[in-house]
């Protein structure tokens, strides 16, 4: 086989056109390797998640991976996960509920009076108490959640959207 | 069905629709996603999960870059940044499932598999390559796909193998020759 000239170019492999026709038949054969539309479309959606006017606070700490880096031993422990933006941070507990499963959470420092509780898109209010702790249900399959943090004539703070 | 060719951001481009990502440019973000997105998928399959979780990875995967559109220093390399994000989602997802579900000891499937409808629809050379595509090695099976079915820019498809550059095209060349040897004699 000889090598083409430039390999460094990045598109067009100026090389044998039987290879250039092969590798159009290979791309085809493997269509499906590729990422399906509705797929992208979600990812291409989750844009609206920078133009919120909100500062978003990221994922810091999820007990499902991070427990398991450390090699604690997190036997049928709750599902806990963190996100911190600046100096707030807003812990989150899944637990067992009455009928399915209970979000539990608590914003440090307890600055809010609301949250806002976003499940799979439907958003609800829930009321903050004196040490910043909220909660609310979720349903037992596997739901899309981010919590907002209301305050009335402040810059709020919203978590990104986990699947718990 | 994802268009055929090049993904339309090229190599040198990426930084600056990075940038213009990061400055509120919605197309410039969709942009990135057609780029990358299958690249995130294909991890998502490799690492065995079911389409629904590679799925969750890319959905995962992309809300971190989301987070850090403005703090991508090296967007030369955002190809190896996603890889590597993309294989600890694939982790996590794999690990969320398994604790959903502690009777299944495996997650289901560990290749692309089309649906019933797309395997009936499938032509002969279709199968043909793909049957082919499986007894190459994984070097070059792991390369003609994100080169030629991914059609990732070269750059990028550098920094997730973690080879040169230049090594792509000649690589690219061997590793067709020797899908070209795996199909049957004489193809129409």
């Amino acid at each position: 086989m000889s090598e083409p000239g430039n390999p460094a170019v990045g598109s067009g492999d100026a090389a044998d056109p039987a290879d250039e026709a092969l590798a159009l038949e290979l791309a085809a054969a493997l269509a499906d390797h590729r990422a399906p539309s509705d797929v992208t479309a979600a990812a291409k959606a989750l844009f609206t998640w920078r133009t919120v006017d909100a500062e978003l606070a990221a994922l810091v700490f999820d007990s499902l991976v991070d427990e398991e880096e450390l090699q604690v031993r997190s036997v049928a422990g709750p599902r806990t996960v963190a996100f911190a933006a600046g100096d707030t941070e807003i812990e989150i507990e899944i637990v067992p509920g009455a009928e399915g499963r209970r979000l539990v959470g608590q914003t440090v420092p307890a600055a809010a009076a609301e949250v806002e509780i976003s499940v799979d898109g439907r958003s609800s209010t829930a009321v903050v108490d004196q040490l910043g702790r909220f909660s609310a249900d979720l349903p037992v399959t596997r739901v899309r959640v981010a919590v907002g943090l209301v305050r009335a004539g402040e810059r709020t703070v919203r978590t990104a959207p986990i699947l718990l | 069905m994802v268009g055929e060719g090049r993904a339309r951001v090229e190599q040198g481009e990426v930084a600056d629709t990075v940038r213009r990502a990061a400055a509120g440019d919605e197309a410039a973000w969709a942009a990135l996603v057609d780029a990358f997105s299958s690249l995130v998928w294909s991890i998502g399959l490799r690492s065995g999960l079911s389409r629904a979780d590679a799925g969750e990875v890319v959905q995962a995967t992309f809300l971190r870059l989301v987070e850090k559109l403005d703090q991508v220093r090296e967007p030369e390399r955002l190809g190896g940044w996603l890889a590597t994000t993309a294989r600890r989602e694939a982790w996590r997802v794999s690990r969320q499932a398994a604790k959903e579900l502690p009777t299944e000891e495996e997650p289901d499937s560990d290749t692309p598999e089309p649906g019933p409808e797309e395997r009936a629809l499938e032509s002969d050379r279709a199968r043909v390559l793909r049957v082919a595509f499986g007894q190459l090695s994984d070097r070059c099976a792991r390369l003609l796909e994100l080169v030629v079915v991914l059609a990732l820019p070269y750059a990028q498809v550098a920094a997730v193998l973690d080879i040169p550059v230049g090594s792509i095209g000649p690589t690219r060349a061997r590793c067709l020759a020797r899908l070209r040897a795996l199909l049957p004699d004489d193809e129409p």
